[in-house]
């Protein structure tokens, strides 16, 4: 077939536009409020199982639908049939941790395997210990809760019902899980008959060519955006906090070297220490998923996302490391290691390319919460929200908003939480003085407080309770986490662990805090104006104003007095840490 | 029911049908790939009629007896029109019938000529079934979500053929998984087995003789579990007890039954006994009932076949939300511990009415090992260790020494060292009666029997034992069992293990474990025990000298290995007056 670079280009948005119809499909049929939030995210290999296609995808999902096939294609070999639905949750096969289950359908068109669609989505509960299975406080799979290796739901448009009502008896709130596997099962349907549709188009050869062009493109992309960054090795080191228990004390060490030659990158995870007893090791594929993730949205965000675009990328974790645990290892809390060392590749990276990369930000914290409704009927609820973007080489982080890792992630309506499940929502907003000073500012923190209706099981997962978002380039860091139980009476602060369970009452409150991002650049060069709005905006005080930026602002002028403000600024020097 | 009343053809028939299920004992046995159900035969088999009732049982655990008529319920209602020949129904659920999770049900359809004639059921207990404890046991566990795999009832076949994704998904689920797949297809030939023994047995008979014999002996063992009720006097004979802890360190649980005799009929009722607990000591209501069916299985005089007329005359109740009848999600998998003292206690209330025809009370329960070694990678070698310990003295004769509780039916049996050492990386440093134990009586109480392990591999052990803080009681004024006991040695170093049901403690390669079990009860006064006896016991080194003058009063001519019968009959004066002061 002759190469025809509009064609080419016609099938890449069609395909594009395929997996965003799956994802509507997805959104619209779903039952669970995470499908709501958008976590989820769905995908289009070609009939060889390579990826060509994503849609509605968040950075650190672009890898799962990767590493997932070679374990499909390995079980299955050519066992495939038309209507035939795998489902998986393996976290050694792919998957990143138990509640996130993934459907996978192959497409065949005039009796032959074209593609496979592909959706997963994050699953309120998959039974196990607790509630929502991915608490750290587990120490091996087996605890986690159900796990499902490449299994046929459906085989030849036959559902095999006594496989889903195992299923179904080993998860909590069993119907709304139903709901969701269907409603990805109705996506990747969707995909298909959209893909045969582009089939009958223009025919199977050309469509073969077009994926074949469009792999090695995203790779030679991703080559020639790697060969930009200057040619070396990038350290960098940090420690997790947290062994899955929230024990005092602890410092998992935790090290990334990045080396850029010429047009490879090799991601070294070799320094990282060893796996730990709780649920927070990341298996090996969050861990490139991460890596995957965090390249593409620095290096090269207008690549294709699809399987060309890792091959010029070399992960190296080591086994039974933190990032690479042997199996039965638990990993259910995986998140805020994840959240970590997406960050630590940000600022490896930042030592490359300064004006280019930002501080992540912060965010993705959870609260978990099961119980029985007044009628007996039991009920789980996942509520996951956001902080904001760290400061930028050009800009402030932006507030309120997913960090980049979670890109496409929104936030549950406080309207349709407390239409569903018996809790109000207090509370949400900006707290100020929280952001980390700089030049560009990082985002503020964002508070909410929840008021429980019923008894239940509470889990609050939190990131940086102890270790703050640090600012680069000279910009401060940004505020600690905190969570609070009853803030009107009793007051008390709730341990600082990952993942904190409780069980609460009716009329139970917790008022969470999600940490500010660092800044980036020097506090004492923000331009004072914007150092004004944000005091306008109640996102910082006069007090801070005058300490963390040396801008002294006219209460009564609304204005920034600028002759005091020179004058303060140049008896400074360094900038001054956030108040926690 | 047609067919014509032939004994002799009720007895071939009665002896036919339970060779069938023994069988299938066999098949499972030869077949299994744990070593628990071909070492230590921690399963049962059994034949169903169409109607679900039970017609016969093979190598059966006592208590077993009630899961297969706790699941057929089940089972009837949900494929009651779906069963067709090559069906297997597989389930562990205990909130369907079952037990505890490690316990899986397989039952078969029988067809005959087109036609649905009875089934073929097996229970075996599994060596992991994942959860967050190894062996599906733990006792720290709140909701059945975290004790593993919940497998309600589905087809496992469907008209011959094997479902495999859902055995690929259990088997991903548990911590043994060659064992779980190897024993699931081991209970599904012995099932086919079970299935084949029946149509042989129809091909010969016919379909209406069957039926009609198997309603005959039905009506034969209910006439005789009728007639063992009356013999006991009418009245109502309460119990009560306060079990170890709620399973979580806490304070004890109260337990109360009250057996009530009329006649020919028997009630016995759990009102008063505590509300189901937030750890998995609970006992699912089909287990509680399934004890009060072994306890007077138990004390049935003839050898009336095991089918479900022996239970019609027993009526079980227990109010909802009680330890003996929990609710879902309420966890379960360590009924164990609480399912022997049950037995027991109807042993204790029984004994106010027939005290001569009941035992004291054993060791308290099957007790057992789990051993999980780590390995570098792949699946570990897990042990599920199964081992004896002895019964309490009887009305007329001693505990029976070296065997499983009454209530597992004697039919399970220590696991061989030289089996588990091929296994496992264990070494079994010892295995064997500890003298001076068990109480003294007329007739004595199984001596303890320890088990000692030595570890080749750092790993996790959770040790199982019934009785901790208490002992089991002897009968007519003979005395208390022994305590149990568990040690640690590490080098030269010996730590005493707590007083814990279950304990879940790390172990170092190279650590030795001592697992002392309780030693049963007496019966009768000890002082009445006849010193030839007694000179046996010490002979057998069963006893010591010093034990057999301080408890019995019988004094034993070392040199010549005879009783000293001047100084017995003083010793024994000195004794009665002591206890008389």
């Amino acid at each position: 077939m002759a190469f025809d670079p509009i064609l080419v280009e016609v099938v890449k948005n069609e395909l594009a536009a395929i997996t965003e119809e799956m994802a509507i499909a997805v959104w619209k049929t779903g039952r669970s409020p995470m499908v709501k939030t958008g976590d989820f995210a769905t995908a289009i290999c070609d009939g060889q199982g390579r990826l060509v296609g994503q849609g509605y995808a968040a950075p650190f999902q672009l890898a799962f639908f990767i590493a997932v096939m070679p374990h499909i294609l390995k079980k299955y070999g050519e066992d495939f049939a038309p209507g035939d639905v795998i489902v998986v949750n393996d976290p050694y096969a792919g998957v990143t941790h138990m509640p996130d289950v993934m459907i996978i359908s192959p497409t065949f068109w005039q009796g032959q395997r074209v593609a496979f669609t592909l959706a997963y989505s994050h699953h309120t509960d998959i039974g196990g210990r607790f509630p929502g299975g991915f608490s750290s406080q587990c120490t091996e799979t087996f605890e986690e809760g159900l796990r499902l290796p490449p299994i046929k739901l459906y085989k030849a448009g036959e559902r095999n019902d006594a496989l889903l009502e195992t299923i179904l008896a080993n998860v909590r709130v069993s119907d709304e899980w139903l709901g969701d596997v269907e409603a990805k099962i109705a996506g990747c349907w969707r995909g298909e008959q959209e893909l045969k549709r582009l089939l009958e188009k223009y025919g199977l050869d050309t469509f073969n060519s077009c994926c074949d062009y469009l792999i090695s493109y995203a790779e030679k992309a991703t080559r020639a955006a790697i060969k930009d960054i200057p040619p070396g090795e990038y350290v960098y080191e940090d420690a997790f906090e947290d062994d899955g228990f929230g024990s005092d004390g602890v410092a998992l060490p935790l090290k990334v070297t990045l080396r850029a030659q010429g047009e490879t990158l090799s991601v070294d995870f070799t320094g990282t220490g060893p796996q730990a007893r709780g649920a927070i090791n990341l298996p090996l594929s969050m861990t490139e998923a991460t890596v995957y993730g965090a390249v593409k949205s620095i290096v090269s965000p207008e690549v294709l996302t699809n399987v060309g675009f890792i091959r010029p990328i070399q992960v190296v974790a080591p086994v039974g490391s933190l990032v690479n645990p042997r199996f039965p290892a638990a990993v259910g809390g995986r998140a805020p290691l994840f959240f970590r060392v997406f960050d630590m590749l940000f600022r490896a990276l930042a030592q490359a390319l300064p004006d280019r990369v930002p501080i992540p930000g912060e965010g993705g914290d959870v609260l978990h919460f099961t119980g029985e409704r007044e009628d007996g009927t039991p009920f789980a609820v996942m509520d996951i929200f956001f902080g904001g973007w760290g400061g930028r080489p050009r800009k402030d982080g932006i507030d309120g908003v997913a960090p980049m890792a979670f890109g496409s992630y929104g936030t549950i309506p406080a309207e349709m939480l407390e239409r569903e499940f018996p809790l109000v929502v207090d509370g949400f907003g900006y707290v100020p003085d929280t952001g980390g000073a700089g030049k560009h500012r990082g985002s503020v923190s964002i508070y909410k407080q929840w008021r429980f209706l019923s008894p239940g099981r509470v889990m609050v997962r939190t990131n940086r309770l102890i270790r703050a978002s640090g600012g680069l380039a000279g910009g401060a860091s940004g505020s600690l986490s905190k969570n609070i139980l009853n803030p009107e009476t009793e007051n008390r602060e709730l341990p600082r662990k990952a993942h904190m369970h409780m069980d609460v009452k009716p009329g139970d409150r917790i008022h969470h805090i999600v940490s500010g991002s660092g800044g980036h650049g020097n506090p004492l060069e923000r331009d004072p104006a914007q150092v004004l709005t944000d005091v306008q905006d109640e996102k910082l005080s006069v007090a801070q104003a005058r300490d963390q930026y040396g801008v002294v602002i006219d209460t009564a002028a609304a204005a920034v007095n600028m002759p005091e403000t020179e004058a303060l600024r140049a008896t400074r020097l360094q900038p001054v840490a956030a108040a926690d | 029911m047609a067919g014509v009343f032939d004994p002799i053809l009720i007895e071939v028939m009665k002896n036919e049908l339970t060779a069938v299920a023994e069988e299938m004992g066999i098949t499972m046995k030869r077949t299994a790939r744990s070593l628990g159900a071909k070492e230590g035969s921690d399963f049962s088999t059994a034949l169903v009629d169409a109607g679900g009732r039970l017609i016969a049982q093979g190598l059966t655990i006592g208590v077993h007896l009630g899961y297969i008529m706790g699941v057929m319920p089940w089972v009837l209602k949900k494929f009651g029109d779906d069963l067709h020949p090559g069906d297997v129904i597989v389930s562990n659920d205990p909130y369907g019938g079952v037990s505890h999770f490690p316990d899986i049900v397989l039952v078969m359809p029988i067809f005959w000529q087109q036609e649905l004639v009875g089934f073929a059921a097996i229970v075996e207990h599994h060596t992991d079934i994942g959860g967050r404890f190894p062996g599906g046991m733990g006792i720290a566990c709140a909701e059945v979500y975290e004790e593993g795999v919940c497998i309600p009832g589905v087809k496992l076949f469907s008209k011959g053929e094997l479902n495999h994704d859902l055995v690929d998904m259990i088997a991903a689920n548990v911590r043994a998984p060659e064992d779980v797949r190897g024993d699931l297809d081991a209970q599904a030939a012995a099932c086919r087995r079970g299935a084949q023994g029946v149509r042989d047995l129809l091909d010969r008979h016919g379909l209406e003789q069957f039926a009609a014999c198997n309603e005959q002996l039905r009506q034969y063992s209910e006439r005789a579990m009728r007639a063992c009720i009356a013999a006991i006097p009418d009245g109502s004979y309460a119990c009560t007890d306060l079990f170890e802890d709620d399973g979580l360190g806490g304070e004890g649980v109260n337990l109360r039954l009250t057996v009530t005799v009329a006649g020919e009929s028997v009630q016995v009722d759990f009102d008063g006994t505590g509300p189901q607990v937030r750890s998995a000591i609970n006992v699912p209501f089909n287990l509680t009932r399934a004890c009060v069916y072994v306890a007077f299985r138990s004390i049935l005089e003839t050898d009336a076949p095991a089918n479900s007329g022996l239970m019609a005359p027993i009526q079980v109740t227990a109010p909802e939300g009680c330890v003996v009848n929990p609710q879902f999600p309420g966890a379960v998998g360590a009924r164990g511990m609480l399912m022997w003292r049950i037995i027991d206690m109807i042993f204790a209330a029984l004994a106010q009415a027939i005290p001569d025809k009941v035992y004291a009370a054993g060791e308290g329960g099957a007790n057992l090992l789990v051993y999980t070694p780590q390995v570098e990678a792949g699946v570990p070698s897990m042990l599920l260790d199964i081992y004896t310990s002895g019964w309490g003295a009887r009305p007329d004769s001693d505990g029976v020494e070296g065997v499983t509780p009454m209530a597992a039916g004697g039919a399970m049996r220590s696991i061989p060292a030289e089996m588990i050492e091929r296994e496992c990386p264990v070494m079994l440093a010892g295995f064997g009666f500890l003298p001076d134990t068990g109480g003294p009586g007329q007739y004595r109480g199984a001596l303890s029997v320890y088990r000692k392990w030595r570890f080749l591999g750092d790993g996790r052990v959770m040790l199982r034992t019934c009785r901790v803080k208490s002992v089991p009681y002897g009968l007519a004024g003979g005395k208390d069992g022994t305590p149990f006991a568990a040690r640690l040695r590490s080098g030269e170093v010996e730590t005493p293990l707590p007083s814990e049901m279950l304990i879940d403690t790390e172990v170092r390669s190279g650590e030795t474990l001592l697992h002392v079990q309780p030693g049963a009860g007496g019966y009768g006064d000890p002082l009445a025990r006849d010193p030839q006896l007694v000179l046996d016991d010490v002979l057998d080194e069963k006893i010591s000298p010093a034990y057999a003058e301080r408890e019995y009063g019988v004094a034993i001519d070392q040199s010549t290995e005879q009783v000293d019968r001047n100084r017995t009959t003083q010793l024994r004066a000195t004794l009665r007056s002591e206890l008389e002061a």
